[in-house]
């Protein structure tokens, strides 16, 4: 029987199994450029491996006229440009879902924010007070009347508490243009400006002895809700006439400007 | 940056086809195509005309990245090679597209293809000296091509194209009477390995 016993005969034969062919190995063994050595050990591998023995047929196949190395550096960067720059992620870790929710979130907070902010913020601060209370006041809790009660809390600068004890007192007397007056007034304090405006509109439509305060206080009731134009429209008939607010009519309206 | 031109070649094909499918990193999934790109272009060479590999070697890994987000791929290189060459037929039959129903029908293929002999490891019997006995009785008992085959190019260190000259067979043939040989040859020193074992 002879004996086919080689120093490395098993492992010559039963090798674990090595990683694919590189391109440059298939090119070069089909231009036959490799040593003996390497020569055995593609056709090694190729034995077994069926997808690297299809590509060593595939790359004899090949002409001249093809540039082996520049078309598969060429499909390399397609398939870079497709599925790494282009990237569309069906899943993601459950932090990256929680960062892109919180991102979201606070995009669409500053979207809300900076929608809902009033441009006129700083002049409305500036120029903006609350309209001084003209009505003596008696302190007596006991006996003071609603109005008086409401005012109280209106010196106070408590003007939610305000509005409110204005409204029991309109419920009552729907025609105290004092109370209409000095609710609207508390309505702009309590950033309320649509209240404030029905408020100065009933002052408007009487005689009231508040109808320039009404006046001036509606603009800026307007430009509160950001209606620039309504402001500036009363704004300006303030500045046309000679009142107590005509000078300060005419700086906002340059302000506004 | 050219991801596709610098293979990690440290982390396997499943851990890569894992991070893709647990996480939909696009990153994992062009690591583990760049490991491929040129042996499918070559095989789609082996197939279709030389103008035609890129764009189709393009389509495979389209139709690779797809399946691959629903289905479970266990031998992903076996996989790979399959889908290319029957693209690449389906392509030549003037049948345009592949169904997901045929790529499924592929993996299964794949699963039974499995040769379950692969595995079994003999580098622990190398020192054997009966082993080695074990292997001259059991290439004389191999079919005659077989043998001439495993002989001229294990042990003579002769090339495909030599053996093919020798013997006037294609490279095909020389190919395939190398792996009935080694197949046959495991086979039988699995079993003499186990009567060896059976005796001691």
């Amino acid at each position: 029987m002879p004996n086919y016993q080689m120093p490395n005969t098993m492992t010559r034969i039963f090798y674990k199994n090595t990683a694919c062919l590189s391109e440059s190995q298939i090119v070069q063994y089909i231009q036959n450029v490799v040593s003996d050595e390497e020569r055995f050990l593609i056709e090694r591998h190729i034995t077994e491996c069926d997808v690297c023995y299809e590509a060593v047929q595939g790359m004899s196949k090949l002409g001249p006229n093809i540039d082996v190395k520049v078309t598969i550096d060429r499909l390399a960067h397609r398939l870079d440009e497709r599925f790494v720059k282009k990237r569309t992620p069906l899943m993601r870790s459950p932090i990256t879902y929680y960062s892109i929710a919180a991102t979201a979130l606070i995009i669409l907070a500053s979207t809300w924010y900076l929608s809902f902010r009033n441009p006129y913020r700083k002049l409305i601060a500036d120029n903006c007070r609350p309209y001084p209370n003209t009505i003596p006041l008696v302190r007596d809790t006991k006996s003071a009347t609603l109005l008086e009660s409401a005012l109280t809390q209106y010196e106070l600068e408590d003007y939610r508490n305000a509005a409110e004890l204005f409204q029991k007192l309109l419920s009552v007397e729907p025609g105290n243009m004092k109370g209409h007056f000095y609710a609207g007034v508390s309505y702009l304090m309590t950033e309320e400006p649509d209240k404030s405006i029905e408020e100065f509109k009933t002052v408007l439509r009487s005689t009231s002895e508040f109808s320039i305060e009404a006046k001036w206080y509606l603009a800026w009731a307007y430009l509160k809700n950001k209606d620039m134009d309504q402001a500036k429209h009363i704004f300006q008939g303030i500045a046309d006439g000679q009142n107590a607010f005509s000078e300060q009519a005419r700086n906002i309206i340059k302000e506004l400007n | 940056m050219r991801l596709f031109l610098r293979p990690k070649k440290q982390i396997s094909d499943e851990s890569l086809i894992e991070a893709y499918r647990s996480s939909g990193d696009m990153g994992s999934l062009a690591d583990l195509f760049s490991r491929y790109t040129h042996l499918v272009f070559f095989i789609c060479a082996k197939y279709l005309p030389a103008a035609d590999c890129e764009d189709t070697a393009m389509e495979i890994f389209e139709l690779l990245s797809r399946a691959m987000s629903i289905h479970q791929v266990t031998n992903f290189k076996s996989w790979l090679g399959t889908t290319t060459r029957n693209h690449c037929l389906m392509k030549l039959r003037k049948n345009k597209g592949i169904t997901f129903e045929s790529i499924e029908n592929m993996m299964e293929n794949e699963e039974n293809e499995k040769d379950f002999m692969q595995n079994y490891d003999f580098e622990h019997l190398l020192e054997s000296e009966a082993l080695v006995q074990s292997l001259n009785r059991s290439i004389e008992r191999l079919d005659e091509r077989q043998k001439l085959c495993l002989k001229l190019f294990y042990f003579e260190n002769k090339s495909y194209e030599e053996i093919t000259t020798t013997l006037q067979i294609s490279q095909d043939q020389v190919r395939s009477h190398l792996q009935n040989a080694k197949r046959n040859l495991r086979i039988l020193l699995g079993k003499a390995h186990y009567a060896e074992l059976s005796n001691a």
